[in-house]
């Protein structure tokens, strides 16, 4: 954008995972001399893309290229560590802003909602995968696994976990799943995983390349009652589903040092211990009366996510008459976009179609004159917000310093604590001042 | 010489390299880039020449984006007789239905009578290779082959 021109519209995303950098890069394509920046908590961007993606699944982290033409040919800013609801409030960002779009995601761990939930070493999936992907907030959580575990839910969230559990340690090449980790988990001598979901196989979340990706390793034993893997095989997702599941049933070699035991329609009833968990009881779901216990050491629930606990934007306190959720309008100026606009479905091309749509919506309104614009917006911010914030050449730095500390086959040794994070971002005076 | 550029794309790679091989094309062709959900057989029929950039989806499916577009060309007594197409397909080996998207697209226009030319380009995202690169590369060496039956009909 011309430097000279005053912009048409200034816009401020909070949230810069997927959500968040396509309606920023759909607005960029829509509307002339639009001035956006991007605000997120911490001083690296891409949310989920970042931290959720499994680090052995790379291929899936290339939209991140796009991302990084539009943050470095400077149509899109990009300001790091500062915390919405937290360094400013959401009315002072209205003020400043023609419009503000929420993109924060979902981050809490929707609970079981049965008595033992709350024991020792029932960990939530996202909690889970933020360890595994060595995210700030995940610095003090040291899981115990145990020999056995049980994995309740088993969409793609549960699969990656119970995946990166089971795989062998030699074959991370070309990832960036820490060596540590990789080592805690090793230790821990998991033998036996059950990973139990409430549908019959055939309806089960997961897709079926993930069960695909499950087969040929040669340590890990696969069970599944036969039993379960009878179903419609006119609907070729189904089939698919119960194709993958059956290929995974080899005779085993003698060779397992873990077993995993698929089980389909089955809710958790209780998790029983006295201190931390020690077996699960289930009960069949459909409503026969039979029950299942499943022995554990630990408990990873994968049933969804939700609004985290003491998250300071809450969309219900955004919702009034005038809202119209379904074109992510939440009121004068403010708009949502994916998980926060719609739940916590969908991956990386949901939620570009999401952008897409949110940003026609918003090019609509202005077009309408429902937006009224002006405001200085990034230029409106004080001092100590730019201060304390951190910009895309800071991210360069962080990437640079992780790419370049890879060793042993890794992609990037990522930077695990905040402080160190921020420090690295901010050691070098950019060639502009401006992001 | 009507050229136009149509991306197929779930994840914004393909709407990525489809721009950059306008870039490559521009000076001396003038692409349009279009969105294959506002692609329609006529239409297709009023380019001398298109360049499809194509990802691979779900079970080796075309992309959602695509699936209307797809359906036209299946349907059956569809002639494409004229129309001449490459195609530029984005998949991971990490999938054993590895760019079978674009394979299905390619297979169902030369169905149609449609001819192909040029390398059918095969990204794959787990080579760690920038797509916009790759398709690039693929637009240049394209756009020798255009201007060689352009100057051959000439």
């Amino acid at each position: 954008m011309n430097e000279d021109t005053e912009p048409s519209l200034t816009v401020a995303v909070v949230g810069s995972g997927a959500s968040g950098c396509y309606l920023a890069q759909s607005l960029v394509q829509k509307i002339r001399d639009i001035d956006i920046t991007i605000i997120e908590r911490l001083p690296t961007p891409y949310g989920l893309i970042r931290y959720g993606v499994a680090p052995d699944h790379q291929g899936t982290k290339t939209p991140v290229r796009q991302f990084e033409k539009m943050f470095q040919n400077g149509s899109v800013r990009f300001l790091g560590n500062i915390e919405v609801g937290r360094d400013l409030s959401l009315d002072e960002l209205r003020e400043m802003f023609d419009v503000v779009v929420l993109a924060t995601g979902m981050t809490g761990d929707r609970r079981l909602a049965v008595p033992g939930h709350d024991l020792r070493r029932v960990y939530g999936a996202g909690q889970v995968t933020r360890w595994l992907n060595e995210h700030p907030d995940a610095v003090d959580f040291e899981p115990h696994f145990g020999e056995q575990v049980a994995i309740v839910g088993n969409g793609n969230v549960a699969i990656d976990i119970l995946r990166l559990l089971i795989k062998k340690s030699d074959s991370y090449d070309r990832t960036d799943f820490a060596h540590d980790i990789r080592k805690t988990i090793e230790q821990q001598g998991i033998t036996q995983i059950t990973i139990v979901g409430r549908s019959r196989a055939a309806d089960a979340k997961f897709h079926s390349h993930m069960i695909r990706e499950l087969a040929g390793f040669d340590h890990v034993r696969y069970e599944t009652d036969p039993a379960a893997l009878v179903g419609d095989t006119d609907i070729a997702a189904a089939s698919v589903k119960l194709e993958a599941l059956r290929e995974l049933g080899v005779p085993p070699l003698g060779t397992e040092s873990v077993t995993v035991r698929f089980l389909f329609g089955w809710v958790p009833e209780c998790v029983h211990g006295v201190d931390s968990v020690e077996f699960v009881d289930f009960v069949a779901a459909d409503g026969s009366g039979c029950r299942l216990r499943v022995d554990a050491d630990s408990v990873v629930t994968a049933i969804g996510f939700e609004e985290r606990d003491g998250a300071t934007l809450r969309r219900s306190e955004f919702e009034d008459t005038t809202s119209d959720l379904a074109q992510g309008f939440l009121g004068a100026g403010l708009f949502c976009v994916g998980w926060f606009r719609n739940g916590p479905q969908g991956g990386i091309p949901e939620a570009r179609k999401d952008a897409k749509m949110v940003a026609t919506s918003i090019e609509k309104m202005v077009i309408d004159g429902m937006v009224s614009t002006g405001r200085a917006g990034f230029d409106a911010l004080p001092i100590s917000i730019l201060a304390k914030g951190t910009n895309y050449h800071g991210w360069s730095l962080i990437d640079r310093h992780e790419t370049g500390a890879a060793d042993g086959g890794l992609v990037r040794r990522k930077i695990r604590d905040l402080e160190t994070l921020i420090q690295v971002a901010r050691s070098e005076v950019p060639p502009e001042s401006r992001s | 010489m009507n050229v136009t550029i149509i991306y197929a794309s779930e994840s914004g790679n393909a709407e990525m390299c489809a721009n950059s091989i306008s870039d490559v094309l521009r000076d001396e062709f003038h692409p349009q880039v279009v969105d294959i959900s506002d692609m329609t057989v006529d239409q297709l029929r009023l380019y001398d020449t298109s360049l499809f950039v194509c990802a691979s989806y779900g079970e080796g499916d075309v992309p959602n984006s695509a699936l209307a577009f797809f359906d036209e060309i299946s349907g059956g007594g569809v002639d494409l007789a004229g129309v001449r197409f490459a195609m530029f397909g984005l998949g991971d080996t990490f999938y054993d239905t590895y760019n079978r998207g674009a394979d299905r697209l390619a297979e169902q226009l030369r169905a149609c009578g449609a001819l192909q030319f040029g390398e059918h380009a095969r990204h794959d995202a787990s080579s760690g290779e920038p797509p916009e690169e790759m398709a690039e590369e693929w637009a240049v060496a394209v756009a020798a082959q255009i201007s060689a039956e352009i100057q051959g009909v000439a």
